[in-house]
């Protein structure tokens, strides 16, 4: 009975979001196939791995007019993914109605809103990316902007959750009779100025999460908050940074404050045959008196090779892209783009341990030494797009680990190949 | 003004066709809130340089399925869309495509194709009817895509 009333529901809740556009200006649909093969070896080890994805999705999208330049929008994307570890895993990704209305304050400024299941990110990239479903507002004017979100992860799929915060999440997460994941209610709000002074965006953000499950001996509750300062903009001609710096608070079995930072340079010639420089730094606290490892609510993406976990890890990084036929009579050719960087790891205390990925480096590592260096990669890549609707891209890369992995550590490489379809 | 100022784009784009006769069909274009498909193969056609001055808007149609472009059953006054602009766009100027469009000309990949190219801007749905304003500038952006200014 129960199930029919949730059915019910959640019918009625699609029909809701479906019928402002019942009768919609523009629609379109389509199919994705994107597919990724990676292959890794480890010269210690003697030990490779290859694992392979192929996401199969379907997409259609409302479009209707509403007003002096309102629209409404429905959005939807469904797909089927088969990989190396799951035979089929079929899933919801997006379900969203937006709508905007400029001019809703008096003539001045647009109100945003959407309902639904879409992708919630922090303005840093570092505390928070992940799909939910819930409400985003957004209060838009010429000089400030005001975003609210509000969300629920507990309907996501157990295998697609990025949400692994606790002992508890990451117990879940290969357990396959757990159907959802992690339920946590998520907020965030954040208050742009996009050109404060000198085109430089300042934005002001603070993101929370809650975690609703019953603490009890055998699960761990964790909630955190975070607060977030992002400056970006041209510095001189053609050289533009992101920085961006900000404060975690964790409540788990005691309280952490965990503390996180980079700035990324990027020097754009186009002449130059499309060159891209760039430059980044990232900081993420370790255990050091009061301050504590820093815990995201979901993992952004510190590494190729070497894959760490944020908390006690910092990053230099380089990089250079260019695209060497950008004047090509064939079209085909032109956006091909080459590109190659390198990035050293550190411990950002020399306490505590660093959690990796990869095959050298998964786990916990935790060195018996205060040496700070974990080691260094080099990647490699093409990408090419040669048609609208066709891409790809080649990917090679190989870390190089310091001592903290033992005195005769060997190399660990990775290749990947990935391919896309739009139909 | 800003109407003005496509007027005068416009008559880059056509060059030394844009006589009398054509810049007030050209104006009566511009002010369409939905173009025709007449509209489309009068302005695909000055662009390429294939139409005389005396011709109107319903000639221009027919002219367009003489040359061998035209869609076969579309009268001049029909309200023309973003996807069927897209695929005369194409087959008029000869624009590359994907490898769906090799297949079908389906117009929902030509408009894919356009966007990939960012000859279409914003807000683009295949069936969705356009103005004539922005029907003159997907037109600039075409020609400036074959020159390699875009």
């Amino acid at each position: 009975m129960r199930r029919r009333i949730a059915a019910g529901l959640v019918f009625l809740w699609v029909l809701a979001i479906a019928a402002p556009v019942a009768a919609f200006d523009g629609r379109d649909w389509g199919v994705t196939v994107d597919g990724a093969a990676t292959v890794r070896y480890s010269d210690e080890l003697s030990d490779h791995d290859l694992d392979y994805r192929v996401r199969t999705a379907l997409w259609a999208e409302f479009f209707r007019g509403i007003g002096d330049g309102g629209a409404l929008v429905l959005s939807a994307e469904g797909s089927f993914v088969h990989a190396d570890d799951r035979d089929y895993l079929v899933d919801l990704d997006r379900l969203r109605l937006s709508m905007s209305f400029p001019g809703a304050f008096g003539g001045a400024g647009t109100f945003a809103a959407a309902f639904g299941r879409f992708a919630f990110r922090d303005p840093t990239a570092q505390i928070l990316n992940s799909p939910a479903d819930g409400v985003r507002l957004g209060f838009r004017f010429s000089t400030w902007e005001l975003e609210l979100w509000g969300g629920y992860t507990g309907l996501l799929l157990n295998p697609v959750s990025r949400i692994r915060l606790s002992a508890a999440d990451r117990a879940e997460e290969s357990d396959d009779d757990q159907i959802f994941g992690p339920q946590r209610v998520l907020a965030q709000a954040e208050l742009r100025f996009p050109d404060i002074a000198a085109r430089q965006l300042l934005s002001l953000s603070a993101v929370a999460q809650w975690d609703l499950r019953e603490e009890d001996d055998d699960t761990d509750t964790v909630d955190s908050q975070y607060g977030a300062l992002l400056l970006a903009g041209p510095l001189v001609r053609n050289l533009y940074h992101t920085s961006f710096a900000g404060v975690g608070l964790v409540q788990a079995e005691e309280d952490l404050i965990g503390l996180f930072g980079g700035t990324r340079l990027r020097y754009l010639r186009e002449e130059w045959l499309g060159s891209r420089f760039s430059l980044s730094m990232l900081f993420t606290s370790g255990t050091q008196g009061e301050i504590s490892a820093f815990v995201p609510i979901t993992q952004p993406s510190i590494g190729r090779v070497f894959q760490p976990r944020a908390g006690n890890v910092s990053t230099v990084s380089a990089g250079y892209a260019v695209r060497p036929w950008i004047r090509s009579s064939a079209v085909s050719v032109r956006a091909i783009e080459l590109s190659t960087g390198g990035r050293a790891f550190f411990r950002s205390s020399d306490q505590g341990s660093v959690e990796g990925g990869g095959l050298l480096t998964a786990g916990t590592l935790t060195p018996a030494g205060s040496e700070r260096y974990l080691g260094s990669e080099v990647e490699w890549g093409l990408r090419a797009r040669p048609l609208p609707d066709l891409g790809f891209a080649l990917t090679g890369g190989v870390f190089l680990p310091g001592s903290v992995f033992g005195d005769d550590a060997g190399p660990e490489y990775l290749g990947r190949f990935e391919l896309s379809l739009a139909l | 003004m800003k109407r003005s100022i496509i007027v005068v784009l416009l008559c880059v784009i056509l060059g030394t066709f844009a006589t009398a006769q054509s810049s007030r069909t050209v104006g009566v274009i511009l002010l369409s809130d939905v173009a025709t498909y007449g509209d489309a193969a009068y302005l695909l056609l000055a662009a390429r340089g294939l139409i005389d001055d005396e011709v109107g808007l319903a000639g221009a149609a027919g002219l367009l399925e003489f040359n061998g472009y035209g869609t076969p059953g579309r009268l001049w006054l029909d309200p023309i869309t973003l996807g069927e602009y897209a695929v005369l766009l194409r087959r008029v100027l000869g624009l590359p495509g994907g490898f769906m469009s090799a297949l079908t000309e389906a117009p929902r990949y030509a408009v894919r194709d356009l966007r990939h190219y960012r000859i279409i801007q914003g807000r683009a749905y295949p069936n969705m009817t356009i103005s004539g304003e922005r029907m003159v500038r997907i037109l600039g952006r075409a020609l400036a895509w074959q020159d390699g200014t875009l």
